[in-house]
């Protein structure tokens, strides 16, 4: 099921729990003497489901937009890494690469920080693709810092061809770890929905 | 208040409208155009005949300041005794795209005819009449002729003006049935000029002619060596010439620096007056510092309220966009205008200037044409033009703007050079290719910037319209597909493309 769908199904199940709820609260326990404690466990399961629902269902909202905000950055910041790899395989005037070598690292920079940010923005979690995750951000930003050295290089044509073979691995690099954090994102949305259906959140 | 200071101020540098004789925020500019001044060198020709008609022509780049110029020659000669007609063509008259003599001379005709109410208009009302059948024939069916009177005269030759120069389909049906008519129109023409001649007010000796914006007509090749400007003002001449009073024209500035320029002279006894550029740079590229005075001088008569430090963030912005005008009046209007576009609030910021720079550079960059940047490039290295249409071409599309001055010895020095905002692109090391960095430089620092203030709208159309850029070089070169300068406007393409859209999901939110 799509996260979009089972989202929509919470206002549902809060209407039904409180239905259960009103109809559990109607019946007359008299008429059930046999039953009586059934019905109060019951009434106190419904209520105990009901306060779960109702205080997971905005974290839950939260989580997705936050995962959803930080999905879009991801492939946002590995479109232009793509590019940028792409285009450093198909320019060959050394100016147009130097020209590209110096502007790359500066937008990269602030795609990797937009992913950060977004990532600790995540509520808060202690899993395994968390650190995954940051372990992953780690790597981008060595890459970048390395990039970010070719922006000090000699405009001279050899210089600009040895940077721009380099230049171009890093980006493909960086392309692959956005790729390999993007799973990781989608897994660790996994593990904290299966542990919102387990109510360990 | 702010927001009604600013309109104020954008307004005051409205690039389309001439200044009217006498205005406040007229600045003599002579010292930096090469000593033109047209009251002497257009005007005494007409006070000093006055037994003789002359006709005169006047050029210079479009946007330079012909119109005003001319609105002073105006008040001038009316003051000395002249009666004098003038009208810009393009405003009601003639379609600059689509041009011909005869529509100047139906222009002319309705002009002298409101102009000229207490003449006899008997000798144009009877050629009316004479072409009825050809009228009827172009849907004037509404018109009684057998009882015309003068304003029906008017409102005729002003529907004809005006339908040539809005209705193209229309247009050529008016030809078609008058052309072979202008000898008798010119005939009756004349005859009533005769007429106002002896009815001018009794403090007017003389009537001139002006007609203006003739120098936009689109030059349109009609053949292998003519265009439409030599059928006009060359074929054409002795029966622009032939109209009974002082006439002047203005043509364009590359007919005039074409190798028809002998002919203008032996036809017209005269050669075409030049306006030239106001000088910035000096033909070596040093800064021609007295050039940028005059033109600040002229940015502040409009605004003599307000000191140029309440709009312009500093001095450096001022003159930064004087040295970018290239010396071109209307450019400089265009860009203090454009630059007002991008702000809020004054003063005009250094980042609004460059974006109105780089917005009217891309806008040059469209128009020179993937040949034309190594005869731009020798254009700069030489400051010469070559006799050649590619050259007048330029000079039409003001790509390359005319300097004059005298030197040490009073000889007077002609000299050209690129637009400023095309120089700024050219790749000197390579003639054949524009030097595409440039734009793409200064729009990446804007993009950055506002990437970095979270303007993605913003960011995203500046994206755009590098993307538009690139595909257009993508266009023109794809002759020469195995050429790097094909594989980079096409990487390129993509790149800006790409940038454009990254943030449309940042957008929507």
């Amino acid at each position: 099921m799509e996260i979009k769908e089972t989202l929509a199904l919470v206002p549902t199940v809060i209407g039904s729990l409180k239905t259960i709820k009103e109809t559990c609260d109607s019946l007359n326990a008299g008429f059930l003497p046999k039953n009586r404690q059934k019905l109060k466990d019951l009434q106190q399961q419904v209520k105990e489901l009901e306060e779960r629902v109702q205080s997971g269902f905005p974290q839950l909202a939260s989580l997705t937009k936050g995962y959803a905000d930080v999905s879009a950055s991801v492939r946002v910041a590995k479109a232009l890494s793509d590019k940028n790899h792409e285009l450093l395989g198909f320019l060959q005037d050394t100016k147009f690469v130097y020209s590209l070598l110096i502007r790359i690292p500066g937008e990269m920079e602030s795609n990797c920080a937009e992913v950060e940010k977004r990532i600790t923005n995540l509520p808060e979690t202690n899993t395994i693709e968390l650190g995954q995750a940051k372990r992953t951000i780690a790597t981008i930003r060595r890459d970048l810092d390395r990039l970010k050295q070719f922006t000090r290089i000699d405009p001279s044509e050899v210089k600009v061809n040895q940077s721009k073979e380099e230049a171009r691995r890093l980006t493909g690099d960086i392309a692959t770890q956005y790729s390999e954090l993007d799973a990781i994102l989608s897994s660790l949305l996994n593990r904290i929905l299966e542990n919102i259906g387990q109510a360990k959140l | 208040m702010s927001q009604d200071l600013i309109t104020n101020l954008y307004n005051s540098f409205d690039p389309f409208q001439p200044l009217p004789a006498g205005d406040a925020a007229y600045v003599d500019l002579r010292s930096v155009r090469g000593d033109a001044n047209i009251l002497r060198d257009l005007g005494n020709k007409i006070i000093r005949s006055p037994g003789r008609n002359t006709c005169q022509l006047y050029a210079g780049h479009r946007g330079a300041g012909k119109s005003t110029e001319l609105l002073r020659l105006q008040a001038d000669l009316n003051q000395k005794g002249c009666f004098v007609v003038y009208f810009a063509a393009d405003r009601d008259d003639l379609d600059p795209e689509d041009a011909q003599y005869i529509d100047i001379l139906i222009a002319c005709t309705r002009h002298l005819l409101d102009a000229l109410k207490d003449a006899n208009p008997q000798p144009l009302l009877t050629w009316l009449s004479d072409r009825q059948q050809d009228l009827k024939e172009l849907a004037f069916t509404e018109i009684r002729f057998d009882d015309l009177k003068l304003e029906t005269a008017i409102g005729l030759f002003g529907k004809l003006s005006s339908t040539i120069r809005a209705i193209p389909n229309e247009r050529a049906k008016i030809r078609a049935q008058l052309d072979a008519h202008t000898v008798t129109l010119l005939n009756a023409l004349n005859e009533f000029i005769r007429n106002a001649k002896r009815h001018l007010p009794s403090d007017k000796s003389q009537l001139v002619v002006i007609v203006d914006s003739l120098e936009r007509i689109v030059p349109v090749n009609r053949d292998e060596k003519r265009t439409n400007h030599e059928e006009i003002f060359i074929d054409r001449a002795n029966q622009l010439k032939g109209l009974d009073c002082h006439v002047i024209y203005t043509v364009p500035v590359s007919l005039v620096y074409s190798f028809r320029a002998v002919s203008l002279l032996n036809i017209y006894g005269n050669a075409p007056l030049v306006l030239p550029m106001i000088m910035v740079e000096t033909p070596d590229g040093q800064i021609y510092q007295k050039g940028i005075e005059k033109l600040k001088e002229l940015i502040y008569r409009r605004v003599h309220k307000y000191t140029l430090m309440q709009i312009f963030e500093n001095e450096e912005i001022l003159e930064h966009f004087c040295l970018m005008s290239g010396g071109h009046i209307r450019n400089l209007m265009l860009l203090i205008r454009s630059a007002f576009d991008h702000i809020d609030k004054l003063p005009i910021t250094k980042r609004s200037a460059q974006r109105s720079i780089t917005q009217a550079r891309e806008i040059y960059h469209r128009t020179v044409e993937e040949d034309q940047w190594s005869l731009l490039v020798e254009v700069y290295k030489s400051k010469a033009i070559k006799n050649d249409d590619e050259y007048r071409k330029l000079l039409f599309n003001r790509c390359i703007l005319q300097y004059a001055f005298f030197d040490e010895e009073g000889e007077m020095q002609v000299w050209y050079d690129v637009h400023p905002l095309i120089k700024e692109m050219m790749n000197l090391d390579d003639t054949s290719k524009p030097n595409l960095l440039i734009p793409m430089d200064e729009a990446s620092q804007r993009y950055a910037q506002l990437l970095s203030e979270e303007k993605y709208a913003e960011a995203s159309q500046i994206a755009d319209s590098i993307y538009q850029m690139y595909e257009t070089n993508v266009k023109s070169l794809k002759s020469r597909s195995e050429s790097d300068e094909y594989i980079g406007a096409v990487s390129w393409s993509s790149y800006w493309k790409l940038r454009r859209d990254l943030y449309k999901s940042r957008n929507e939110v």
